[in-house]
């Protein structure tokens, strides 16, 4: 565990002295990025005037429309394009520095992710998914446990009308590891909507969900108000959910302030927490504000931290 | 022709209500069973367990014989389930009163053997705490279906009586001391 003070240490030895060059690319770029949003502000305008101008001689055109999409979308391309040396750059020194700093064995993949038959597996996420993608893949060893995580995007698409809309499924941090318990079956744990809507209700719905194992409810209040469970078996997913470990999953629910989703499956962990892509380098934020980097190192943190507010290192079962 | 539909009504309602009992009082002896085998496992690794301790530890006779002793009234097929019940729990704290012991010895304590059967019988009484748990919620099911209306009137009539929870030793309830003794 490296407490603040550690980490300043290190933002000065290794961050600090680099970050120069990299602010002149950043500063570079956020010009480009205004220069962009004036460009696009100014297409806007252009759009409407023209539009107006012929106005009386074309019908049928929406001109604020256009005048709304057309520019976003171009925005959206140059940002795009702008970003992306700048981005790998970032990514190549200071994320690479940050993960090595957290925890030395671990191993850094800007352009790696979970394969797509892993995060199908945890069965987490039961909708067919129609694209699928991911970065900033971690690797390593944390004590005993062996651990991977990445940021996932996963959507569907539907078709109306010759339109297709994406859809998102999960888009956040996709962790999984070792279980420290010998488990043969299969549970998940959930948020819990419905119950938290609808009430007795919810609860008589979510008993009957066909497309999940069975309900299995747990005798801890808060976590019953927080989690639905379902699994194969009422044994064994007890064995898992003790009461000190769903005392941990709200712990960790609580310090994280994100919605979390958790699979135990065939001796493996899988924690999904949703957030936006937060490894972006956000290019109106200064390299050389502790604060920034801060805020990069604890989004890893949090999820590296999964092994230990889960204990998943305590190795008291037969499990070694 | 509506008087017929309401009494096929009706009874199609005490179908579910009869079938929902026997579920729920299926369930119940099924966990059990569950529950069973379990303490089976249990009972099984005590001689193993007995026999390591006593080359090591002359002085616990007394606790070893108390064991042996416990164990063999378990294994008997003949006693009631209130009975397993009560010895479930003598069993489980005479078992913590072992490993206490234990500590004096800190030769014991390093034996492959000892380490062994420490991680086996730690990952027993999960499983056993595990299965109580599992136990409770079924019985819990099933008295509220016995008693809560309408089905309670059905239940009357099938003789379905209330059943017992196992009751679960204290310090499980919290993160117990005792297995951090283990690390």
């Amino acid at each position: 565990m490296k407490k603040l003070s550690e980490l300043m240490n290190f933002y000065y030895d290794k961050i600090y002295p680099q970050v120069e060059t990299l602010e002149n690319d950043r500063k570079k770029v956020l010009f480009k990025i205004k220069l962009s949003i004036f460009i696009c502000i100014f297409i806007a305008i252009a759009i409407i005037t023209t539009s107006y101008y012929i106005g009386l001689l074309k019908k049928g055109i929406d001109p604020i429309y256009w005048a709304m999409t057309i520019p976003l979308a171009l925005y959206g391309i140059l940002y795009k394009l702008i970003i992306s040396d700048y981005r790998n750059d970032f990514k190549d020194e200071v994320i690479q520095k940050i993960v090595s700093f957290l925890e030395p064995t671990l191993k850094y993949n800007k352009n790696g992710y979970i394969y797509k038959e892993e995060f199908i597996w945890s069965n987490l996420f039961q909708k067919r998914i129609d694209r699928y993608s991911g970065n900033d893949l971690v690797e390593g060893k944390i004590g005993e446990t062996n651990i991977k995580f990445s940021d996932i995007k996963a959507e569907y698409k539907t078709t109306s009308k010759n339109k297709t809309i994406w859809h998102t499924i999960f888009r956040g941090q996709f962790f999984m590891a070792d279980l420290n318990k010998e488990f043969n079956g299969r549970m998940v744990v959930l948020p819990d909507s419905a119950e938290k809507l609808l009430g007795g209700i919810g609860r008589f719905l979510q008993s009957h969900n066909p497309d999940r194992d069975k309900l299995i409810k747990l005798d801890n209040p808060e976590f019953e108000k927080e989690f639905v469970v379902y699994a194969n078996d009422e044994i064994t997913s007890r064995y898992i959910l003790t009461h000190s470990m769903m005392q941990r999953i709200l712990n960790f629910k609580k310090k994280s302030k994100k919605e979390i989703y958790l699979s135990f499956r065939n001796s493996k962990i899988f924690v999904a927490v949703s957030s936006k892509d937060m490894l972006e380098p956000n290019p109106f934020k200064p390299l050389n504000d502790f604060d920034t980097i801060k805020e990069y190192y604890e989004s890893f943190k949090i999820v590296v931290d999964i092994v230990n507010e889960l204990k998943l290192n305590r190795r008291i079962w037969s499990k070694k | 022709m509506g008087l017929i539909l309401a009494i096929v009504f009706a009874v199609g309602i005490l179908i579910l209500m009869y079938n929902s009992l026997v579920a729920k009082k299926n369930q119940v002896d099924n966990i059990f069973a569950s529950v069973d085998a379990l303490l089976k496992k249990r009972y099984n690794l005590i001689p193993n367990l007995v026999s390591s301790v006593q080359e090591y530890a002359k002085h616990e006779k007394n606790l070893l014989e108390k064991i042996t002793d416990l164990r063999s009234r378990a294994i008997n097929p003949a006693i009631s389930e209130a009975e397993r019940v009560s010895i479930d729990k003598e069993m489980t704290s005479m078992l913590k009163s072992i490993m206490v012991a234990v500590e004096n010895y800190p030769n014991l304590k390093a034996s492959e053997n000892f380490m062994h059967l420490q991680r086996m019988l730690s990952e027993i009484e999960e499983q056993i705490s595990a299965a109580r748990r599992a136990y409770n919620q079924a019985v819990t099911d099933y008295n509220n279906a016995i008693e809560m209306f309408p089905t309670n009137i059905m239940a009357s009539f099938m003789h379905y009586k209330r059943k017992a929870l196992f009751s679960i030793p204290e310090d499980e309830k919290i993160n117990p001391n005792i297995k951090d003794l283990f690390n």
